[in-house]
């Protein structure tokens, strides 16, 4: 294939006018990745964000687009609860596709999803991937040169803010009154918006989770947005704990407290019988961990930039959300040279996993056991 | 108040001998017991102690010894504090009041009947850093909080410069969460409440470790209870948190306790009162908060000493209580509980 992929984005909400439009616009990605058509249920949301960005086509449904668009790739950029039948409906029709996180609600979905991506022979690249960015493979090689021993502990703290706050919620116009409701209905929540990328972190660095417990609850009944009221139907303050099937045993938490934690945010910390990894600086706009410190017997300091990192250059350094272009980037260079893209369906549905069975642990007050398995690297 | 020293371990050596002189106006250390009479003596010298003793029976005889602070291993705190009351004096008791909640109870219930004053480390609640945190966040200074983490790392044994028997720490009864985990555990609940459930995987990294130094190096000592705790806490009214206490893991450089609020973040260092506390409030970046404070660096645990004279000399309930211990223990016990069952467990001693 040659030349620059054709997409279509669908969800033209808050992450992508904030964090993959801007991005999707600039020459350099052009070069890679060029935007035929958006997509959003709100017609007049389509019609704008077309008009602001340059796209030559807008659609209010994925069906017309499909059937009407000539496009290599589609981006599913929606609410978590539209992630999957859009990307089902996308690959069934030979797109290669990107899907946010998380990229499906169940196991059963991720099943579903997978299996069409290999009977169409398409590409499937799911979010959050930071298997992209430079320290997560230096960190998986510290752990597995046994530099800190045998990895017992893990903690890692995601607070979440809620998004009812953001500016493309709370202006005015199309593109600046966009509902965050759906984030306080079932598919929402801290956990598969926030605790993901944690999660996708330490299943990178250790491998599979074998078993979860879980405790959750509701930090209070309903939400203010743009004089309204907002029911919370899911649990937005959660913690759990994780036993890896190598036995280490980790805590994540996920819950929208404002503060945010003395430990970086998003970062993560492992501990063995032989010293300590920590994450010392996490990049705020990304979330990529960016320098780490490993203390004990092989004590070293490792630090990159965000400008080292693949793709994240020049005008991208400085505007939102630059990992989840990396990962599209990622994919058209994936698409374009025949092998896997870096951020697997098959991890992310391994990252489902954990998070249906911590839900459903909070739920019955029971242990839960993962079915699926994953092997990082 | 004349009070008598049990046990002369390395806790008492670097916590409580050379610290007491703080309070020497309203605590004098009459008396002192150690199994080894050698030890027995030259602390008794050294910290110019009138009477030592090598059986304990002696030193609850002492007519001269109005209360005891018992600073002996796990797994003797029952009896020797059992022993005590029933030689009416009042106690001062190193954590864990005792290894299960039953005895306890037995305990709490015993220096009732006595009408004798039990005061229970750990000191959380009087450090200075946790009182203070404790004002703020009563204050709102960081608004509602739903979340709270504590953290306690002990290090991989085998320790060094440890004079005391290493075995003792890994024993049924004993273990991180009761010997270290209370530390953030008594914080945490002391600021939030009681725990109402909980929930935790527990593991046993490792099986074992070798001693590499003292008269007994080179000797394998076996780690009997699980070394890795991580338990899930549920303290109602929208609050959860977590607390891990392990020794299979070096330092970190996470804080021992962390409270979230929806406006706001205060992390603490339970066990060294020389660390500022760090505060983060909505639309600021962190800012430490020193906080003065009587020892040099690490846990203060003499607060407790001189909380026990307090209590004995004015009345009232100790802030300390059995029931607060009881309330911890009874949390351990759950969680162990948890682990091997796979459920979440409620807590049933949940008055404090």
């Amino acid at each position: 294939m040659s030349g620059p992929l054709k997409a279509a984005l669908v969800g033209c909400g808050a992450l992508s006018q904030k964090g993959v439009l801007p991005h999707l616009t600039q020459t350099d990605a052009k070069e890679r990745l060029v935007l035929e058509a958006v997509v959003d249920t709100h017609a007049e949301r389509a019609l704008e964000t077309a008009k602001k960005y340059g796209v030559p086509h807008h659609f209010s449904s994925v069906d017309t687009m499909l059937d009407e668009a000539d496009v290599d790739v589609v981006l599913v950029i929606t609410p978590i609860p539209f992630h999957f039948p859009i990307a089902l409906q996308a690959i069934q029709a030979g797109k290669h596709v990107y899907v946010q996180k998380s990229m499906t609600q169940t196991v059963k979905e991720a099943d579903v999803l997978l299996a069409a991506r290999d009977k169409a022979g398409v590409m499937l690249a799911a979010a959050p991937g930071f298997e992209v960015c430079s320290t997560t493979r230096a960190m998986r090689e510290v752990v597995g040169q046994g530099a800190i021993g045998k990895v017992c502990v893990a903690y890692t703290y995601t607070l979440g803010f809620g998004h009812e706050r953001e500016a493309q919620r709370t202006g005015e116009g199309a593109l600046e009154t966009v509902d965050p409701t759906w984030y306080y209905r079932a598919g929402g929540g801290p956990l598969p918006d926030v605790t993901v990328y944690a999660l996708q972190l330490l299943t990178s660095l250790l491998g599979s989770v074998v078993r979860v417990t879980a405790l959750g609850n509701k930090t209070s009944a309903t939400k203010e947005w743009g004089g309204k009221s907002i029911p919370v139907e899911i649990d937005d303050n959660a913690v759990a704990t994780l036993e890896f099937a190598s036995g280490a045993l980790a805590v994540a938490a996920g819950t929208n407290s404002r503060g945010g934690s003395r430990n970086p945010w998003g970062g993560l910390a492992l501990y063995g019988t032989g010293g300590a990894l920590e994450v010392t600086d996490v990049h705020g706009a990304s979330g990529y961990p960016l320098a780490f410190e490993v203390t004990g017997q092989n004590a070293e300091l490792f630090s990159t930039t965000l400008g080292e990192q693949p793709y994240i250059d020049g005008a991208h350094l400085d505007l939102q959300e630059p990992h989840v272009y990396a990962d599209i980037m990622d994919l058209s260079d994936a698409v374009r040279e025949g092998r896997p893209p870096r951020a697997s369906g098959e991890q992310a549905r391994h990252v489902v996993d954990i998070i249906e069975k911590v839900l459903e642990s909070t739920r019955t007050g029971h242990v839960q056991e993962l079915t699926t398995r994953f092997t990082p690297g | 108040m004349r009070l008598g020293l049990i046990g002369c371990g390395d806790v008492a050596q670097r916590d409580y001998l050379p610290e007491l002189h703080r309070i020497a106006d309203r605590v004098e250390l009459a008396a002192v017991f150690s199994r080894s009479e050698e030890r027995a003596r030259s602390i008794a010298k050294d910290y110019g102690i009138a009477r030592w003793y090598t059986d304990v029976a002696k030193l609850l005889a002492d007519s001269g010894v109005e209360a005891v602070a018992n600073l002996t291993p796990i797994p003797v705190h029952l009896d020797i504090t059992l022993a005590a009351f029933a030689a009416g004096k009042h106690v001062y008791t190193e954590k864990p009041l005792a290894s299960t909640t039953a005895d306890a109870v037995r305990i709490r219930d015993e220096a009732a009947k006595q009408g004798l004053v039990l005061v229970c480390a750990p000191c959380s609640m009087l450090f200075p850093q946790v009182v203070r945190a404790k004002e703020l966040l009563d204050a709102g200074t960081i608004g509602e909080v739903h979340s709270a983490c504590g953290i306690l790392h002990g290090g991989v044994p085998p320790w060094k410069g440890v004079v005391a028997d290493q075995s003792q720490y890994f024993v049924e009864g004993a273990g991180p969460a009761i010997d270290l985990g209370v530390y953030p555990l008594h914080a945490l609940t002391g600021m939030l409440g009681p725990v109402r459930r909980v929930s935790a995987f527990t593991s046993k990294a490792r099986e074992s470790f070798t001693l590499i130094e003292g008269p007994n190096k080179g000797d394998v000592v076996p780690i009997q209870v699980d070394d890795n705790w991580h338990l899930l806490l549920d303290f109602g009214d929208t609050r959860i948190g977590t607390l891990s206490a392990n020794n299979c893991s070096i330092g970190t450089k996470a804080p021992q306790l962390e409270l979230h609020g929806l406006e706001g973040t205060i992390a603490v260092n339970v066990l060294d009162e020389s660390q500022p506390i760090d505060l983060r409030q909505s639309g600021k970046g962190w800012e430490q908060i020193d906080v003065p404070h009587q020892r040099s660096s690490g846990p203060d645990h003499i607060l407790g000493i001189e909380h026990l004279e307090q209590v004995v000399r004015e009345g009232g309930a100790p802030l300390l209580s059995a029931n607060h211990a009881i309330h911890v223990i009874d949390v351990i016990e759950k969680a162990a509980r948890s682990s091997k069952e796979g459920r979440v467990f409620d807590v049933d001693h949940t008055t404090f």
